[in-house]
């Protein structure tokens, strides 16, 4: 199974909402989709949901092109856009009995099935409760329920934690790892990268349509921070150790930060070794030596221009 | 599990999921409940104050007509005005892009989502006319109207609310903003008052002649059962075109709407063929003939609005024998096909009514009117279609989508029939008493066709344009006809 998204346009009269994007990632993936508002963000996720037809170029799942057999790629995608679900006149049960239903699931079979979901996202204590009288967090949970009730290989999500308060946050970060882990791919989009990077295996950096970075979270960071950071706890002396690193060949920056030095080190991790052996032939008692990750916040901040269409 | 309970089971999966959900929905809602109250206490008041201030009903002949008629007004209007609304307008809405019903990414089929909502509808229509039935039967004890004409006036109101359910619906699922949607619904709403009005007075005339004593008659089944069979087509058609646009854009969806309109045109000439031999008269011909020649009218600003480039999912179906593959051209999706099958299938039409009453010997030839309609309509509506397409192509290919080249058609259109007219009003005749002297400034108009004395000229005026029109846009079609082939194996494969 795979997810691949060919050479992507989609134009709005002049406005070029996704201009000429290729990315794939494969079952049991969770893929972060990041970019400022207005990238195009939503438009590709509505392309492989598709609700949407590309100007130009294809998406294909797991070989089905949403372009040209859009009733077959439906089967293996489910969709959870950042809207959510308000009816007044029907309740979760019945709303979920009815895309069941809509999926072709029959008789017994769809009863299991809707009850094993209800129960997957803790929805069975208000399965008669009508969508308008939920919260949040519910309907957000709704709106997953539905888009898992066919079994689907792919889960696209547009903003899910958007607006949830931190328990539901959490709640809905613990559903994406178990979904992941039952190998299903999965594309998310979302503007708090702290949690994206927690559970996301790799991301894709949209900017203005356009594609800015794409890979496994190592390879971003490797992509965008060429320099590693380092940050060295010794007894005593940071001041001459400091004058020492910056004398040190492969160390780009140093600088105290309270109680530690902060080093950027230009190189793999060979270059922090050899640092950190010339440090202690030098006689440094060092307590700690540690890598500090750049975080995907510092990654998307670095491509992003912050420019608007 | 039992017996019934695993039959119950079957029927429950049976049921289009579309009809259970919007029964639910109709349950729980607020809206058709307080419809059928509100209409309830309507018919109840009328009736009331009908019977109270309708002074001695022992003496009056026509009470019990004029109450029905009062109530059928009150039926049909509620009808005409919530029914289509409610089912059209909570379509519309799951099309938008703001809804998060997303049931157009289930794999449920078009043609499901269309007959639910339309069955919905139909039902609710059926609870309104089933609680207003007493109503309305009750006058038949106020004297002045007999039961069959009663039922018989509730099935034709019924009909048109079946009708403009299936219009709300298609314009429902038209692929266009909010705006051009509720502009064709303003539209509509117009044509339903016309309707109402046509039926109300139509209802006037029946309840007077009286139904019962003409039911055993050909001269009553005649004209119900024409009537029947067109709302039948029309329905159908609506359905079809309605299915057609909830279908992906890149599947063979013109196919089906073509076929069935097809099929419906050979049936209607045939039938239309056989009553002409029988009753020696040419007037079903001319019915066939007429309403023949607006839809295919109407069908050329829809094919002008198609894609031009070939999908893969259509050209894989695309048959490799080549007497096959030209019939397919006609019926697959596609402008040109859908421009060329329109065309021949007007030609057709006038060919047919011409020469098939001749050996009939029926009675008197067509008359010119009928006859300039079946020419003059599809003529038209090519020159403006094929000219709004070459607009489109050299002037606004960056404005205007190819998908709606029907609307700078129909722009067009209104732009001919009313400014020449204006503006040689304005310039040279100062009032509007001579029609007849001011028709040539109608030459662009094709609703202008029953002007006796400019016939020949429109017709010739539309002949010319038609023929530039087809010549600019030549290489248009013959772009789209030349790529019109299966794929080879090879690229079948890389499929």
């Amino acid at each position: 199974m795979r997810i691949e998204v060919l050479n992507l346009k989609k134009y709005f009269g002049d406005t070029r909402a996704v201009d000429d994007i290729s990315f794939s990632f494969a079952a049991g993936e969770v893929v972060g989709f990041v970019g400022p508002n207005g990238a195009g963000k939503t438009t590709t996720m509505r392309v492989l949901a598709t609700l949407e037809e590309p100007t130009e170029g294809d998406a294909l799942v797991d070989g089905v092109s949403v372009v040209q057999e859009p009733e077959r790629a439906r089967r293996l995608v489910g969709y959870v856009p950042d809207a959510l679900p308000t009816h007044r006149d029907i309740s979760v049960h019945d709303y979920l009995d009815f895309f069941a239903r809509a999926y072709g699931i029959k008789g017994a079979k769809r009863r299991e099935v809707i009850e094993s979901i209800e129960e997957f996202t803790n929805l069975t204590g208000i399965r008669g409760k009508m969508l308008i009288a939920l919260s949040k967090g519910m309907k957000q949970r709704v709106s997953l329920a539905r888009a898992l009730l066919h079994d689907p290989p792919v889960l696209i999500m547009d903003e899910p934690a958007a607006g949830l308060d931190p328990r539901a946050r959490v709640e809905l970060r613990e559903l994406l790892r178990e979904l992941a882990g039952q190998g299903k791919a999965i594309l998310i989009s979302s503007h708090i990268l702290t949690e994206l990077a927690e559970i996301c295996s790799g991301a894709v950096i949209i900017e203005q349509g356009k594609l800015r970075m794409a890979g496994t979270m190592n390879q971003l960071f490797t992509q965008s921070v060429p320099r590693r950071r380092v940050l060295i706890r010794a007894a005593g002396g940071l001041d001459e150790m400091l004058r020492d690193l910056l004398q040190t060949p492969g160390v780009e920056e140093a600088h105290i930060a309270g109680n530690e030095i902060a080093v950027d080190i230009n190189g793999e991790e060979d270059a922090c070794a050899d640092v950190l052996t010339a440090l202690v032939s030098r006689g440094y008692r060092i307590i700690e030596f540690k890598h500090q990750r750049a975080g995907l916040e510092d990654i998307f901040m670095r491509v992003t221009t912050g420019e608007v269409q | 599990m039992t017996h019934r309970e695993g039959l119950l089971a079957r029927l429950d999966d049976r049921i289009n999921p579309i009809v259970v959900k919007e029964m639910r929905q109709a349950v729980n809602g607020k809206f058709v409940a307080w419809t059928l109250v509100l209409l309830l206490v309507f018919q109840l008041v009328a009736l009331g104050l009908f019977v109270i201030s309708g002074g001695d009903f022992s003496t009056r002949t026509t009470g019990g007509r004029d109450a029905f008629l009062i109530l059928q007004a009150i039926m049909l209007g509620a009808c005409l005005l919530f029914v289509p609304a409610y089912a059209g307008g909570r379509l519309a809405f799951e099309r938008s892009d703001a809804n998060v019903d997303l049931l157009f990414i289930t794999t449920i089929k078009p043609v499901a989502i269309v007959g639910g909502k339309v069955f919905c509808a139909l039902a609710i229509t059926t609870l309104i006319f089933s609680a207003c039935m007493p109503f309305m039967v009750f006058t038949y004890w106020l004297r002045g109207i007999d039961l069959p004409s009663i039922f018989v006036m509730m099935a034709i109101c019924f009909i048109e609310v079946a009708v403009a359910i299936n219009m709300a619906t298609l314009i429902a699922c038209l692929p266009s903003g909010r705006v051009i949607k509720i502009l064709l619904s303003i539209v509509l709403l117009f044509a339903f008052m016309v309707c109402f009005s046509i039926t109300v007075g139509m209802s006037y005339q029946l309840a007077s002649s009286g139904i019962g004593s003409k039911l055993h008659k050909w001269q009553f089944w005649e004209p119900a059962l024409t009537v029947l069979l067109i709302s039948g087509v029309v329905i159908g058609l609506l359905f079809s075109a309605s299915t057609a646009l909830l279908t992906p854009i890149s599947a063979n969806r013109a196919l089906p709407v073509r076929v069935f309109i097809t099929a419906t045109w050979i049936a209607g000439g045939a039938i239309s063929a056989v009553v002409c031999y029988a009753d020696h008269s040419r007037v079903p011909l001319e019915v066939w003939g007429l309403l023949s020649a607006i839809v295919f009218a109407a069908a050329l600003f829809v094919a002008v609005s198609e894609r031009e480039a070939l999908g893969s999912r259509v050209a894989l179906a695309i048959p490799r024998n080549p007497f096959r593959r030209l019939l397919a051209f006609f019926f697959f999706s596609g402008a040109a096909s859908g421009v060329t099958w329109a065309v021949a299938s007007s030609m057709l039409t006038y060919a047919v009514f011409e020469i098939l009453p001749r050996p009939f010997s029926v009675r008197s030839g067509a008359s010119n009117g009928v006859r300039v309609w079946i020419i003059g309509l599809p003529l038209y509506a090519f020159c403006y279609s094929m000219t709004a397409v070459w607009l489109r192509r050299k002037l606004f290919s960056r404005r205007i989508g190819q998908r709606h080249t029907w609307a700078l058609g129909l722009i067009l259109l209104c732009i001919g029939s009313i400014v020449p007219f204006l503006v040689g009003f304005l310039a040279f005749f100062g009032n509007w008493g001579k029609i007849e002297e001011i028709g040539a400034w109608f030459v662009f108009n094709p609703f202008a066709l029953g002007i006796d004395k400019f016939r020949t000229v429109y017709l010739t005026v539309a002949f010319i344009w038609a023929l530039l029109a087809a010549a600019m846009n030549a290489s248009w079609i013959g772009n789209q006809i030349e790529p019109f082939r299966a794929p080879d194996r090879v690229e079948t494969l890389s499929l």
